[in-house]
């Protein structure tokens, strides 16, 4: 169980729900408790290349009820008597444990999964991963941090493509403090801001400034001049701290 | 007329703007100068090894970068080095 782990620092904690809602994509390795015939295998892959239904299993972090997820692609790279080697983009929040365990079910001969590798989480991938060895070695030995920023994101550019509004400077100081957005603060609004929709907050010097649920569409923000526009769903700390 | 700068790449041609606005493609260097600017606001993906828990990669992120909060996200199983029957003997012998 390797792969691309997404760790987030300080501030970027707070949008872990918002960086982590895409799909995964996964390599792995499945032995069958009995060899089955190729084509039977292939029949059931490909049956599972859709809508599932899973239940975490009883170690979970998470509450165990019957969830919806859609399997995207689940692909044979390789297979040998009873060890299959395959890929799988599944959509987040997916157990490919509990798939290969439910693809053995269906097969009729049961099966366990033996490795897994996370090959993509999102826009991600492995080439934008960084291995704790050359992390370590970057900072602590030839302590080159211009080297090393190259791997840390800032949420501005993680996040994925999501509604914007962008911000007066003016309105940079309350919107910290949690308070609505104003409609005089409003500079630009991106075309898929929905009311009852959420979207990111950015200053016009480009910094995410909050998670907000908007409370007006895109037309109603531009034509307002009063009146609340977004309420704060999660408030990112202020990127340089000012003196007060 | 207002410059607004953003580091999300083709805003411009998803905005519409209440003033005429023009827009600029910002830096990470010119929004995060120094690295632990970078630090306060940002996220790495790194490529965990088999044998430590998602949660014990990021405590180590943690103390290698010396910052306090450090979350992670999708947990990946660590690799189970005995396998649950093994364990049972072992308790059991």
């Amino acid at each position: 169980m390797s792969g691309v782990l997404t760790i987030t620092l300080n501030s970027a904690n707070k949008l872990l729900h918002w960086l982590m809602t895409s799909r995964k994509s996964y390599v792995g390795l499945m032995k069958l408790h009995k060899p089955v015939p190729k084509g039977r295998l292939e029949e059931v892959f490909f049956e599972f290349e859709s809508e599932i239904y899973q239940t975490p299993p009883f170690r979970a972090a998470v509450k165990r009820q019957t969830r919806r997820r859609k399997v995207y692609r689940l692909q044979i790279l390789e297979s040998e008597s009873e060890y299959v080697l395959f890929r799988a983009d599944v959509d987040a929040g997916t157990y490919v444990r509990k798939l290969c365990f439910d693809i053995g079910e269906a097969l009729g001969v049961g099966a366990s999964m033996i490795e897994l590798r996370r090959t993509s989480s999102g826009a991600f991938d492995e080439r934008s991963c960084v291995t704790l060895n050359r992390l370590a070695y970057l900072l602590k030995v030839e302590k080159n941090e211009e080297e090393a920023s190259r791997f840390f994101i800032p949420v501005e550019v993680a996040l994925p493509e999501f509604p914007v509004l962008v911000v007066r400077e003016s309105a940079v100081k309350n919107l910290y403090n949690g308070a609505p957005l104003m409609a005089p603060g409003v500079v630009c609004v991106s075309n898929d801001v929905k009311a009852e929709g959420q979207a990111l907050v950015y200053s016009e010097s480009g910094e995410l400034i909050e998670v907000a649920l908007s409370k007006r569409g895109k037309e109603e923000i531009l034509q307002a001049h009063s009146g609340v526009v977004a309420v704060p769903i999660r408030v990112l700390d202020p990127r340089v701290t000012t003196e007060h | 007329m207002n410059t607004v700068r953003s580091l999300v790449p083709g805003l411009k041609g998803r905005c519409t703007c209440r003033e005429d606005v023009d827009f600029q493609e910002a830096s990470v260097k010119e929004l995060y100068p120094t690295f632990d600017l970078l630090l306060r606001r940002s996220m790495v993906n790194v490529d965990k090894p088999r044998g430590p828990s998602s949660h014990e990669v990021a405590a180590w992120v943690s103390r290698l970068l010396n910052q306090k909060k450090v979350g992670h996200g999708g947990t990946l199983e660590r690799k189970l080095e005995k396998s649950l029957c093994e364990r049972r003997t072992y308790h059991n012998p």
